[in-house]
């Protein structure tokens, strides 16, 4: 499911890092568990094509989304991969109906407050966000805005998901909900899904392959049990 | 009577080009400064900023001197386009257009600063074009400052005295915007007319001020908090 082979370095006057990674994994869960500051956040953006490696390889859902030595990088926009942010990153001058339908638009004009479109009626439904839709971001509760954004992502029929620290911005009474939620919705959608997290507590609830990276190096790597 | 209002549109037109050439050249400046790495960038910023600092009748010179006939641009732009900016109104406009310029880049430059990277890039996973990222999120949050920008560089070109002198001169009906109408009814001891004058102008402006502010409380009661 998802091949790993990087090497990239990121300098700044303040520090040097280097994220050095080899693994490969076949489940369709992925934990990447780890401190803060381990590098996991880079590994997510290098998978989503935020960032370039230096050299390596990335194979995700059968596909090839860079390798350096036959000189593939496949851009950002055309990864097909869903990216939920740490703070979602909903667009705060659209409301939550707009974020959700912002994906489908092509060009260069934002969907209307009004967009017709049968597949965010069927999000909007899945999520419980009818009553939310014509809300702005910052008129959201917490909850409601990691489901806008997953919707955002997710109606765009992604390859792969990708969840950056998920349940770190929810209080903990909705974290356990939240969990409950993507565990669903993953046995649902059938596309793998990669979580970073550094809470504990996220290794005992997920039943998924699991990748320790510390200081830039894997720690430590668990498959499941088949 | 009638001079007055041929003063007004003058300025309202020389005051409007001034202002859209400002939205592509100071919106694209601003835009590259806050994102640009070059090193060299806070120096063309300090550059860019001396039209406001200068006095407009030095800036006026230099202006006059570099698109005068006798200058390699102005020579060119005549003997090409037969374009001549000196004591015309588009010469107006290209002083109005510099003076003014300061004005839009530096909020431009400060308000794209400030728009998040991360909702970029969450437009360009979500599959947007560049330009669309620029028309769709980048723009649309840096806009409140842009605006302000806009409405600010629309008042200094309405008020546009020493440089527009310098190039377009004072040619009534052709040349002579408001702000130099006043003067010259000033200097002539034709009080009425000043009088006119300067209350077409109080009006305008505090239109201007008035629009300014229904359009960020309008804007305001549609998004952020």
């Amino acid at each position: 499911m998802i091949e790993v082979q990087l090497d990239k370095t990121l300098m700044s006057p303040q520090r040097c890092f280097r994220l050095q990674l080899d693994f490969t994994c076949t489940d369709k869960r992925l934990l990447v568990y780890g401190p803060s500051g381990s590098g996991k956040s880079l590994l997510l953006q290098l998978l989503g094509g935020l960032q370039t490696p230096d050299a390596g390889v990335i194979r995700l859902a059968g596909r090839t989304l860079f390798d350096a030595k036959r000189r593939i990088n496949v851009p950002a926009r055309q990864r097909r991969v869903a990216y939920l942010f740490q703070d979602y990153a909903l667009f705060p001058h659209l409301t939550a109906r707009q974020n959700i339908a912002f994906g489908l638009r092509r060009g260069l004009f934002n969907p209307g407050r009004n967009v017709r479109d049968s597949e965010v009626d069927v999000w909007l439904e899945r999520f419980a966000l009818n009553e939310a839709q014509h809300l702005y971001p910052h008129q959201l509760s917490g909850g409601q805005r990691q489901r806008t954004a997953l919707a955002r992502a997710l109606i765009m029929r992604p390859a792969a998901l990708l969840l950056d620290e998920p349940f770190s911005a929810l209080d903990p009474t909705l974290r356990e909900h939240m969990r409950q939620q993507l565990a669903e919705l993953q046995s649902q959608l059938d596309i793998p899904m990669i979580i970073i997290s550094h809470d504990p507590c996220d290794l005992e609830f997920f039943t998924a392959a699991v990748v320790h990276i510390e200081a830039g190096r894997l720690a430590g790597q668990s498959n499941l049990p088949i | 009577m009638n001079s007055a209002w041929v003063a007004l549109s003058l300025s309202l037109k020389v005051a409007g080009w001034a202002t859209a050439i400002n939205l592509v050249l100071g919106v694209a400046t601003g835009y590259f400064l806050a994102r640009t790495r070059l090193p060299g960038r806070d120096l063309l910023d300090s550059l860019l900023t001396l039209p406001m600092v200068m006095p407009p009748t030095v800036l006026g010179y230099y202006l006059l001197v570099l698109t005068g006939r006798n200058s390699a641009l102005g020579g060119w732009l005549h003997d090409s386009f037969g374009i001549s900016l000196i004591f015309t109104w588009q010469g107006a406009v290209l002083a109005s257009s510099v003076v003014a310029f300061p004005l839009v880049f530096k909020p431009a430059r400060a308000a794209f600063e400030e728009v998040s990277r991360q909702l970029e890039q969450a437009g360009r996973v979500l599959g947007l074009s560049e330009l669309s990222i620029f028309f769709r999120i980048t723009l649309p949050l840096a806009w409140r400052g842009i605006l302000a920008g806009l409405l600010l560089a629309f008042a200094r070109a309405l008020g546009e005295f020493g440089a527009t002198l310098m190039i377009a001169g004072s040619i009534p009906g052709r040349t002579q915007t408001l702000s130099i109408a006043v003067y010259e009814a000033v200097q002539a001891g034709q009080d009425s007319t000043a009088n006119l004058l300067v209350m077409i102008t109080s009006l305008v402006c505090i239109s201007v001020l008035l629009s300014a502010s229904w359009l960020s409380r309008s804007h305001r009661r549609s998004q952020l908090p």
